[in-house]
């Protein structure tokens, strides 16, 4: 098997040593661990063809894979398949900056875009909390949002066109380096397809033009609720924000004790960040109506950050936040879920009495100003009960969230993970119809097999021996 | 390996979430794109290891030794995950295993803990060296296709080697020397195994510029190993011998101990860490290390002496990853190097990520060190430096390798040779003015 590949990739880009495949076999999501049969690093888009067509004559499943920073295991491999992981193709092939587009390789890493284009006063706008290490081939596969999805949308308002590799190995071009092509919108069908539908190789994204004026503030609470009743308010009188993002005081604590040390009042219940971006004038009207606002919902501290690096250190802080985490226990549960604005104070109160019952220490981080929740749960992997209290927990939360209208994932996707709540949310006719766009570009079912949709067998050994509810093995 | 030793390799290794936020910054990964190349990857394998789901063989301990152990990712890591130290337990554990060769063991120990220790020998194996390279030998070995005999092939035959000052250079420091100016206390000073012979200049300069800012400086005349090197590459005893000398050298007392070695210096700032389970050591380690400061970190904190001669440079800092990343030291270098009249700082990408140096990395893994050191080249080259600056002995020969080809004309110096010259400089002209004036 390997030496076909290794024709195709050279033989430094195949791996199949027990220690290569070892770290391969979980993404950000650790609950799940399988170890490929080989991990491929293909370097160029007909190279990911030529892998893909030996693939499809060999039977082999395959998954595609970019920084592995995924939470819904969306990247885990398959027992009996291939890993293509596409660190390699990490070029940026061409900037457009009077059409204000780029196109760049999926390997590409988020913020490293950023970086690049600054220099011409324009930035990539999806920043999801891991930027600084994830791929935009991974952001097109998971539809990722981020803090500034409130203002600026989510992956696929960015991206106009792609080059991908269909799962029966032919490269197509889905969309252009133009905006709004006639016929299908196949570039929107693609993205959020997590890894399902092909591997888009190269993709035309949208530049953004950094904002003239950019102000962030910090609102302290000692009420997470009352935190969460000024979000709506700020929405509701009209304004909005870049960006809408609350920490609870388990987060706070476990940033300021680590090295991102954002400045974050420690004896805060809450704290919101609130970033206003655009033209002065109105940044200052929408600053003078949000700092009153935050006085009637009771802040005891209203602070703007001075300087760019405050700025910054203030972002910084909520962005490692994830990680930072790592400090309470040797792992982390992040769930994701979307409810109404309107009923966050509410959620959050019954999410917190969720933990209290189950007795698991809890933190919440997330992007209030779209609702998407994102409640962690800090536990011990090699305790078996406290594995099964978790996903109790967990069960609980999102069912929590369904009910009062939300939904499944904002932003992590569906993967692995939640593969088998989908039904929850959907119709069997819902998720027919779904199978049925997913045959038409996967017709053999080789390419990211068993992930999204239910029903199908499970290529997968549990972490801990405990299935999540619904998962058959 | 000791027990307490394994529990606590499976604590840190627990505190990793598996993020990722570290990838992007490990040199080794970002050259193969390879997850078992990255510090999380690494991770994983070293908590393998200590879970005993996978055991140290020769096929499993392949990224234990393709680390550079720059720390890069600790400096990014939200969960504060002591890399560093999780590799060297590792390292030590492997090498008690079958799963490391016995010539390449004991060619190592017998470096560590036979030549290490006594200064005398490291001169005659510098003196070898400087034989072997400037004699024709190399020549004769590389055209006889003997050199392929030897493991370390590519070193012997490669620029990598470098070149070593005649003995005349290499002057012992005094014990002692006296505080120029204003006094303002005395400092001991880490001479240091590899850097004396290697780049004898750099110490000179490091004593004559603290005695410039009014520091007397004591040197032990016994000039101890602190120990770097064999606890980085798997030799955990050795290294607490060469610690255990290194505190009896410098003596029990409250002066500050600097040193100019960035990997010496971070080092020397753990042992409280190396000893924390040796009774007898662990509170006398962790006073001596509480000592320990940086050159740099040292004269910023205290205020330089404005130098006062004018070297119109485009310089550019390349931060030893053990100052950057273990040491977290990073803009006192700089505003030492700012505060020289006429010196423009020219920042670079990628200006604190590892040039491939990193201990004895280019003598284990030469090729991953050519091609970074390449990849500094290109990004320095970018910057069109007329010097380059760094703050450590790996680096330094390293850079000046790099530069020899790639750069040529472009002289490579420590931070404190490039003060030493601004001193030095503004001394002849305070001469000259000072004899025009009378």
């Amino acid at each position: 098997m390997t030496a076909a590949l290794e024709r195709i990739v050279g033989r430094a880009h195949v791996l199949q040593g027990r220690a290569d495949l070892l770290p391969f076999e979980s993404d950000g999501l650790t609950h799940f661990r399988q170890q490929p049969r080989a991990v491929v690093l293909p370097g160029t888009t007909e190279e990911v063809a030529e892998v893909v067509r030996w693939c499809v004559a060999t039977g082999t499943p395959f998954v595609p894979r970019g920084a592995g920073t995924g939470l819904s295991g969306g990247a885990l491999p398959c027992a009996t398949g291939i890993v293509i992981e596409l660190a390699r193709l990490n070029r940026i092939l061409e900037v457009r900056p009077r059409d204000r587009l780029a196109k760049v390789e999926c390997g590409v890493i988020n913020a490293e875009l950023s970086t690049a284009v600054r220099p011409l006063g324009l930035h990539y706008a999806p920043d999801p909390s891991s930027q600084t290490a994830c791929t935009l081939g991974g952001n097109v596969a998971e539809n990722s949002g981020g803090p500034h999805t409130m203002k600026y949308g989510t992956t696929t308002d960015h991206i106009v066109g792609l080059r991908v590799v269909l799962p029966d190995g032919t490269i197509t071009e889905l969309g252009g380096p133009l905006h709004d092509l006639p016929g299908l919108d196949l570039v929107g069908t693609f993205v959020g397809s997590e890894g399902t539908f092909g591997i888009a190789t190269e993709l035309w994204v949208r530049l953004t033009p950094n904002p003239a004026v950019i102000r962030t503030f910090l609102f302290a609470f000692r009420d997470l609720e009352q935190a969460c009743r000024m979000v709506s308010r700020i929405v509701a009188d009209g304004i909005l924000p870049a960006a809408l993002e609350m920490l609870d005081q388990t987060t706070i604590r476990v940033v300021e004790a680590s090295v991102l040390k954002a400045g974050y009042p420690v004896d805060a219940d809450a704290v919101l960040l609130v970033e206003l971006d655009g033209i002065a004038a109105q940044v200052e009207e929408d600053a003078r109506k949000v700092r009153a606002i935050a006085g009637e919902f009771g802040a005891f501290e209203s602070r703007e950050a001075a300087t760019a690096e405050e700025r910054l250190k203030l972002w910084k802080g909520r962005k490692g936040a994830f990680g930072a985490l790592g400090r309470l226990s040797p792992d982390l549960y992040v769930q994701d879920a979307v409810v109404p604005r309107s009923r966050l104070p509410e959620v959050l109160r019954r999410v917190r009495a969720i933990a209290t019952e189950e007795n698991l220490i809890l933190s919440n981080v997330f992007h209030a100003g779209d609702g998407n929740l994102h409640p962690n749960i800090s536990y011990d992997g090699r305790d078996p009960d406290h594995v099964a209290r978790v996903l109790r927990a967990g069960d609980k939360i999102l069912a929590t969230c369904l009910e009062v209208g939300g939904s499944l994932s904002g932003e992590h996707g569906i993967g692995m993970e939640k593969r088998d709540s989908m039904s929850r949310l959907f119709s069997a006719d819902d998720l027919d119809r779904f199978a049925q766009v997913r045959r038409a570009f996967n017709p053999l079912g080789l390419c990211n097999p068993d992930k999204v949709l239910p029903g199908a067998k499970v290529c997968v050994e549990f972490r801990h021996g405990i299935a999540i509810e619904g998962v058959t093995h | 390996m000791d027990a307490h030793e394994k529990i606590l390799l499976d604590q840190r290794a627990l505190d990793c979430v598996h993020c990722g936020l570290c990838l992007p910054v490990c040199p080794t990964y970002r050259l193969t794109g390879n997850e078992a190349a990255s510090p999380r990857g690494r991770i994983y394998l070293m908590r393998a290891f200590a879970e005993k789901r996978m055991e140290p063989a020769v096929d499993t301990i392949g990224e234990v030794d393709k680390c550079l152990v720059c720390r890069a990712c600790e400096t990014v890591c939200p969960s504060g995950v002591q890399f560093g130290e999780m590799m060297e337990l590792t390292r030590d554990l492997v090498e008690a295993t079958p799963a490391r060769g016995g010539f390449a063991r004991r060619v190592k120990r017998l470096f560590f803990r036979h030549v290490l220790p006594h200064p005398a020998r490291v001169r005659w194996l510098a003196l070898l060296l400087r034989f072997y390279r400037e004699s024709g030998l190399r020549f004769l070995l590389q055209k006889l296709g003997l050199i392929e005999l030897f493991g370390a092939k590519t070193v012997l035959r490669d620029r990598l080697l470098p070149a070593i000052p005649p003995l005349a250079e290499r002057v012992e420091p005094p014990e002692r020397t006296a505080a120029l100016g204003q006094p303002r206390g005395e400092v001991g000073f880490l001479v240091g195994c590899v850097a004396h012979e290697l780049l004898p200049g750099a110490n000179r300069a490091s004593i004559a510029v603290l005695a410039e800012n009014g520091f007397a400086v004591r040197c032990p005349t016994s000039r101890p190993c602190c120990g770097a090197l064999p606890s980085h590459f798997g030799d955990l005893e050795a290294a607490r011998s060469l610690a255990r000398q290194t505190i009896e050298a410098f003596g029990e007392g409250s002066d500050p101990v600097v040193v100019s070695s960035a990997g010496c210096g971070s080092a020397m700032k753990e042992y409280g860490r190396l000893f924390a389970h040796d009774p007898q050591w662990a509170e006398r380690a962790k006073r001596f290390a509480a000592r320990v400061v940086d050159w740099n970190e040292f004269l910023a904190a205290k205020g330089l002496v404005a130098p006062q001669g004018r070297l119109d440079l485009k310089v550019a800092y390349s931060e030893p990853c053990h100052l950057a990343h273990a040491q977290r030291i990073s803009a006192a270098p700089k505003s030492l190097l700012a505060a020289i009249p006429g010196v423009t700082l020219v920042p670079f990408s990628g200006s604190d990520t590892c040039c491939g140096a990193a201990g004895l990395y280019n003598v284990t893994q030469p090729e991953q060190s050519l091609q970074l050191l390449g990849q500094k080249m290109e990004q320095l080259k970018g910057a069109a430096p007329d010097l380059i600056v760094t703050a450590n002995p790996g680096c330094h020969l390293q850079l000046r390798s790099g530069a020899s080809d790639a750069l040529p004309g472009v002289e490579v110096l420590h931070v404190a040779e490039l003060l030493e010259r601004s001193y030095r400089a503004g001394a002849k002209s305070g001469d000259a003015s000072g004899a025009k004036a009378s």
